[in-house]
């Protein structure tokens, strides 16, 4: 029976060619979309999930209670980890690390890489897989080190790398005592180069630095001991290892790794709204299917009255389209498939990825996408099913349709529910991109145009006597060219900016009211190359050796204080007393994602070791000569560090790849699914044709214009696209609205992009219905006729 | 076999109310051959589709064979139909994504037959019917006459006790119609009952009796043999 059921199918299938083409091309692609989604959502609703006991894994972090509300941050100290596991019952590993971008040296050659400084027991937290070189103890030996398959492979090739010498900033030497496996995208821990934190220069010191935080600290949990259970213990804790204030100003607090990724990159916020979009191209193709197969009801009819007479009962009917809409839905997943395969290679690349569907290694997915595709395949044919089982045999031989005609409502809600999704993923792609577009062009309140910056500190010498004589004649240099408009020195610069915060309260105000505030270090240049401007007080002066004691604040922070003047206004920080010198107006240092905070600039001489970057800014003549200049006189230089350097504005453009990035996701996925909605409307449309041509065709004998066909034909689809229009249109400005509000700087909604998304549907979904239209109403009437 | 009791039907569309049949009372006896007649229009479909099962009146009584049907679901009424009753229409009704072979097969395939005897009833059939050089064509590879036999070996090749046929000649010229007729005549000899609506008074007379509706209701039943159905 199976078999006759396929017969028909396949006959069917090709007998209908553009329709079954329209059914499984927007089938197939429907599914490569999902499954394209599916697997990056995956990977990111399953971050960290590869360490076995991940479960059981949390990351320490900290609470600032201050005025200004709490401020969280995820750096701890060195001897936090031992503590947790020697004071707290059922914390049963912990283990620290931090990382640090340094120079390998190997030979005679030297790289620049991050190195992972971590204690023991990081082993016995995640899963490491190690290649070569199992150890029970791994750092039983200080001089250990570990390197990834990569890296190995990139600095060995075939040669075996257990027991290899690697250098470290020419200070410190390591022996290559394993390999491990690279972990995968979706891991918060990444490791190129792990070596011992206990041999770093003067560990012992840091056995009891309570003071200095720059590490990540992970704690293992017994099966049966809960997070709560450990956060309880922990102000006690504080107030032992600090004092009482601490502890009130402080909450130390435990993160689930699996967790991790999401609070701190909104991750799941974004898979689940692509998931959303995926499942919303399925559902379009979904009603394709139906809408299409209902519509040919007329067709078929005749097939399916016959089979009654001929005794065929409901549930055999019933069993026969379904297993034709499987039939059909599987040979698309199987092109999907094909699809996926072809185009994921290119996603890959395009977003800097590594998914794949591992069939072997993960026989689950393959059950997984056969539900999806049977679910579908129910989803899509049971309606048919039913309603073409319905018909009555008397009525479907006569080739009535009576049912169809009252029935028609669900088409046309199904339609709508496509124009719906439709214009929702227009008007969200196009205010995605309003919105970053307003962020790339906002006014940072400082100048980024012609700014370079480039990374380069004293550490980068390997003669660090003379590192500071050489860095000054490179700037004398620069400033003598007359292209160059002036040269800083810094320890922060905006677009890159790195988190780093201080303690500090006002002169005329308790300890207790300390804030905490993120600090820059600059020179006396520094505003002036970056053009952002005085409010109040005056910039730092080189010649003012009490300068070195002076502040100058954002208005962020002075509001933080609130204090309205600059007068006679100090500062502690520490030990030091500090005088406010100024404040200049709030730039932004950081994405307009986030808002500006608090910012506390300290001065120090341009020869300071603690500036990272020196930040240049040109005339805007004979721009390409000034930057082939500023690399000439690098060349001089002498350093370890190549010649790299950042023009601010396009740091700052980079700060908005995730977001781009999501957009462009979407946009991709948008036109798919207006492209397969407009495929659906297209044979609907030619099959409402096919139905009216005689219709039409008496009409025409009895006299009605060509404009008038039209009309009457696309007024009915003109309809369903309002009304989806009309659903989408508060539905996308709740989720838009939403979305926006997670930005600090957001764009207001703006009616014409609503209105211009709107138009967009009504001008796709007319040309679609508008070719059908034109074609029925040029049709000779007489041959219409004669066909019936 | 079929005995009806002031048979109703009544149609309703939203302005007009059709009663296609008016209390009808006929009475079918086992191996009749019984041909009804009558204006377009007055209900000769209708009461054949009741007849055959295929739709429900809305008054009176139906007993087919020992059943009274006419409360029936779809479901029974499915069931009686598919081990009972043949059908051959005026527009032949084949299944144009089928074969001949697949066409006459599905009956079978629906009664649940096994595949080999599926083979040999098709093919004793379709050689009843002169049809077999042609049994992987499809139905708009065959002339009317063919395809209309085609309908007729789909209608008798499960043995149905009765085989209603609707206007059988309608759409053949009169050569055809006459092979169609003798088929129908030598099947009734074979004893199956058979009921044939038709507009040809020539062809009507092939039965053993002929019902002529009007607006509904019998108006005079013309019985041949009396001797041979003792009504
Ligand atoms: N589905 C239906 N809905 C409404 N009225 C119907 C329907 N089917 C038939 N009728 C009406 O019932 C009456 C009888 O129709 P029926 O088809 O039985 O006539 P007929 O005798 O077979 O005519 P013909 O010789 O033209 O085939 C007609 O008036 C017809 O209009
Ligand atoms: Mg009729």
């Amino acid at each position: 029976m199976l078999n006759n059921y396929f017969k028909i199918a396949f006959r069917n299938i090709f007998k209908y060619k553009l329709h079954s083409f329209i059914n499984i091309f927007g089938l197939a692609v429907g599914f490569a979309s999902s499954i394209i989604i599916f697997l990056y959502a995956n990977c990111e609703l399953t971050f960290d999930a590869v360490h076995g006991k991940a479960e059981n894994i949390y990351q320490v972090y900290k609470e600032r209670i201050t005025p200004a509300g709490t401020q969280l941050a995820r750096d701890t100290w060195f001897p936090m980890a031992k503590t947790l596991k020697d004071d707290f019952p059922g914390v049963e590993k912990a283990a620290h690390y931090f990382d640090e971008t340094t120079w390998l040296i190997i030979g005679n050659k030297k790289f620049e890489e991050t190195v992972t400084y971590a204690s023991n027991e990081l082993f016995d937290i995640f899963t490491l897989e190690f290649v070569k070189g199992r150890s029970a103890e791994p750092f039983k030996n200080i001089n250990s080190a570990y390197i990834t398959e990569t890296l190995a492979d990139k600095y060995f090739g075939n040669e075996n790398p257990i027991g290899k010498n690697i250098n470290i900033d020419y200070q410190k030497d390591y022996t290559i005592s394993g390999v491990i496996k690279d972990l995968p995208a979706n891991s918060t821990l990444q490791i190129n180069f792990l070596v011992s934190s206990e041999s770093i220069n003067n560990v012992e010191r840091q056995y009891t630095n309570w003071s200095s935080s720059f590490l990540s600290t992970y704690i293992l949990l017994n099966h049966n001991t809960s997070k709560e259970s450990i956060e309880k213990l922990f102000p006690d804790f504080i107030e032992k290892t600090w004092d009482k204030q601490t502890r009130e100003s402080t909450n130390f607090k435990l993160t689930p790794l699996l967790d991790l990724h999401n609070e701190e990159t909104d991750s799941n916020q974004k898979a689940f709204i692509l998931i959303a979009i995926a499942l919303g191209i399925l559902l379009i193709a979904s009603i394709n299917f139906v809408n299409l197969t209902t519509a040919r009801s007329i067709e078929r009819a005749k097939e399916i009255g016959l089979r009654k007479v001929i005794g065929a009962s409901k549930l055999s009917l019933i069993q026969q389209f379904l297993s034709e809409s499987l039939l059909l839905v599987f040979i698309s997943l199987i092109a999907g498939l094909i699809i996926v395969e072809i185009l994921l290679p290119n996603f890959n690349s395009l977003y800097n990825l590594d998914l794949h569907i591992s069939y072997l290694d993960n026989p689950i997915i393959i059950l997984q996408i056969i539900a999806l595709s049977m679910l579908i395949g129910l989803f899509s044919g049971l309606y048919p099913a039913f309603y073409l089982s319905k018909l009555k045999p008397v009525d479907s031989l006569k080739g009535e349709n009576r049912i169809n005609l009252r029935k028609i409502n669900l088409r046309q809600l199904l339609v709508t529910s496509q124009f719906a999704i439709s214009v929702v993923l227009i008007i969200g792609t196009i205010i995605m991109w309003q919105q970053i577009n307003f962020m790339r062009t906002a006014d940072l309140n400082f100048d980024k145009e012609q700014l370079v910056t480039i990374p380069i500190t004293l550490s980068d010498f390997k003669n660090k006597e003379a590192a500071q004589t050489r860095l000054e004649s490179l700037k004398n240099e620069l400033r003598k060219n007359s292209n160059i408009i002036s040269v800083a020195s810094s320890s922060h610069v905006p677009g890159m900016w790195q988190d780093w915060f201080t303690f500090v309260y006002p002169s005329d105000r308790n300890k207790e009211e300390r804030l905490r505030m993120r600090i820059a270090v600059v020179d006396d240049k520094y505003f002036e190359t970056f053009g952002i401007k005085f409010l109040k007080g005056r910039n730092f002066d080189k010649n003012i050796k009490s300068d070195e004691e002076g502040v100058i604040l954002n208005e962020a922070a002075l509001k933080a204080i609130g204090w309205n003047d600059v007068e006679n206004r100090q500062f502690i920080r520490g030990e030091n007393r500090l005088n406010l010198l100024g404040v200049v107006k709030d730039y932004n240092y950081e994405s307009l994602a986030v808002g500006v905070e608090p910012v506390f600039h300290i001065y120090r001489s341009e020869e300071n070791a603690v500036h990272n970057y020196v930040s240049i800014k040109l005339a805007s003549n004979n721009f390409a000569e000034t930057v082939e200049y500023i690399k000439e006189t690098f060349k001089e230089l002498d350093t370890e560090r190549n010649f790299e350097f950042n023009f601010i504005d396009e740091s700052f453009a980079r700060l908005y790849e995730s977001e781009e990035r999501m957009a462009s996701i979407i946009s991709y996925f948008t036109i798919i699914g207006i492209i397969i909605a407009s495929l659906g409307l297209f044979a609907l449309a030619s099959l409402t044709v096919i139905r009216k041509r005689k219709e039409i065709g008496v009409r025409k004998v009895l006299g009605a214009s060509t404009s008038k066909i039209v009309f009457s034909f696309t007024i009915n689809f003109m309809k369903l696209t309002l009304a989806g229009i009309f659903v989408a249109l508060p539905l996308s400005y709740y989720l838009l609205d939403e979305w926006l509000n997670d930005f600090a700087f957001r764009v207001a909604l703006n009616p014409i992009w609503f209105i211009s998304g709107s138009l967009a549907a009504i001008i796709i979904s007319m040309l679609t219905v508008l070719y059908q239209a034109f074609k029925a109403a040029n049709a000779d009437p007489v041959n219409s006729l004669r066909n019936e | 076999m079929i005995r009806t009791v002031d048979l109703v039907k009544v149609y309703r569309t939203e302005d007009v109310e059709t009663t296609a049949l008016n209390k009808v009372n006929i009475d079918i006896k086992k191996g009749e051959f019984v041909s009804i007649m009558g204006p377009s229009g007055c209900g000769k479909s209708t009461l054949l589709n009741i007849l055959g099962l295929l739709d429900n009146p809305n008054g009176g009584e139906f007993h087919f064979l020992d059943h009274e049907v006419s409360k029936y679901s779809e479901r029974q009424r499915a069931q009686l139909r598919k081990e009972n009753i043949g059908f051959v229409f005026q527009s032949f009704n084949l299944i144009d994504e089928l074969t001949v072979f697949e066409n006459v097969e599905l009956p079978l395939l629906y009664l649940g037959y096994s595949s080999s005897e599926r083979k040999d009833k098709v093919n004793a059939v379709l050689e009843r019917m002169e049809i077999m050089h042609r049994t992987s064509h499809f139905p708009q590879q065959l002339s009317g006459g063919q395809q209309q036999r085609v309908a007729v070996a789909r209608a008798i090749v499960s043995n149905p006790k009765i085989i209603l046929a609707d206007e059988p000649t309608g759409n053949l010229d009169s050569e055809r119609g006459d092979e169609v007729m003798s088929l129908l005549t030598s099947l009734n000899e074979q004893g199956t009952t058979i009921v044939m609506v038709t507009h040809s008074p020539t062809y009507a007379e092939y039965g053993n009796r002929v019902i002529h509706l009007f607006d509904g209701h019998v108006v005079t039943e013309n019985i041949k043999d009396k001797e041979k159905f003792h009504v």
